[in-house]
């Protein structure tokens, strides 16, 4: 298995792809956003190093599933950036999103923790 | 300008050109290759990492995008495009036939004007269905531009044109 090599945690690269999207939806909650801050706060957040190549495809599914707005802002000196921001739609699926994910969790970790004799 | 150049500035031109060549074998829309590019380049500036080591392999990139952004031609789409042509080949066909049948002695002339009356209608049918009709261009635009669809082309207007030379031919040499 392919592991991602980060500071403290270890975990298959697999598990970071499934649950991205819940992430950066979260993220865009709190506000407008664009690609590269998105990096930088899952980054800070502990998730590790979401190479641009993962993270666009999944903003440009958002998009076209109209779960975000988009809007172009003039960059201060380079190039525009594409803010994106959770819509209505987008709001409710990260509802039910969040609602799933701590049922998965929690039946993931009973799975995990419970003692199993291998008699 | 290059089209890499205009819409990814700071991009290495050889990996926007390889994702824009990619990108049109995917048949993903003008608007939305432009779009990708502005926000690759906006990464590389703020990142300071090549799109290489951001995004990968362009083509790659391209094919990730592709099945969430590419359009293929609808169905109505092609009939748009070939019904016109189909009409007007029809109509040129009954209009000629007019123009020969007259020319034979005894014919039968009010069977072949029924047939180039119809002809003509569908002659005038099948050329204001393909003035209506886009043409089909979808040029690279970055975010926030629009480009308006142009309806003028000659190759519209080649069937009725040619129809008129040869029926004019038949009359006049014949």
């Amino acid at each position: 298995m392919y592991y991602l090599a980060m500071e403290q945690n270890y975990w298959p690269q697999e598990w970071q792809r499934g649950i991205l999207e819940l992430c950066v939806m979260r993220l865009m909650a709190e506000g407008p956003t664009y690609g590269y801050e998105l990096t930088q706060r899952l980054a800070e957040a502990g998730l590790g190093d979401v190479k641009g190549g993962t993270l666009y495809p999944l903003l440009k599914r958002l998009e076209t599933a109209k779960e975000v707005d988009i809007e172009w802002r003039p960059g201060e000196s380079g190039p525009g950036r594409k803010f994106y921001q959770l819509n209505e739609a987008g709001t409710a699926r990260l509802a039910n999103l969040t609602e799933a994910w701590s049922r998965f969790s929690s039946t993931i970790s009973d799975i995990v923790a419970s003692e199993r004799s291998l008699s | 300008m290059s089209l890499e150049s205009t819409y990814a500035p700071n991009v290495d031109p050889k990996w926007a050109e390889a994702f824009i060549f990619q990108a049109r074998l995917r048949e993903i829309p003008g608007a939305v290759i432009g779009d990708a590019l502005a926000e690759v380049d906006a990464h590389v500036v703020d990142s300071g990492e090549s799109a290489e080591a951001s995004f990968g392999d362009p083509k790659e990139y391209a094919n990730s995008i592709a099945p969430i952004a590419a359009q293929k031609t609808s169905p109505e789409g092609w009939l748009a495009v070939v019904g016109p042509i189909v009409a007007q080949s029809i109509g040129m066909g009954l209009v000629t036939n007019l123009a020969l049948g007259l020319k034979v002695p005894n014919a039968d002339a009010e069977y072949l004007w029924a047939r180039g009356i119809v002809g003509i209608l569908l002659l005038v049918a099948g050329t204001v269905w393909a003035m209506r009709t886009p043409n089909y261009e979808d040029p690279i635009v970055g975010p926030g531009e629009t480009v308006k669809p142009k309806t003028f082309g000659l190759v519209k207007y080649m069937v009725p044109l040619a129809t008129i030379l040869v029926t004019s031919a038949i009359w006049l040499f014949l």
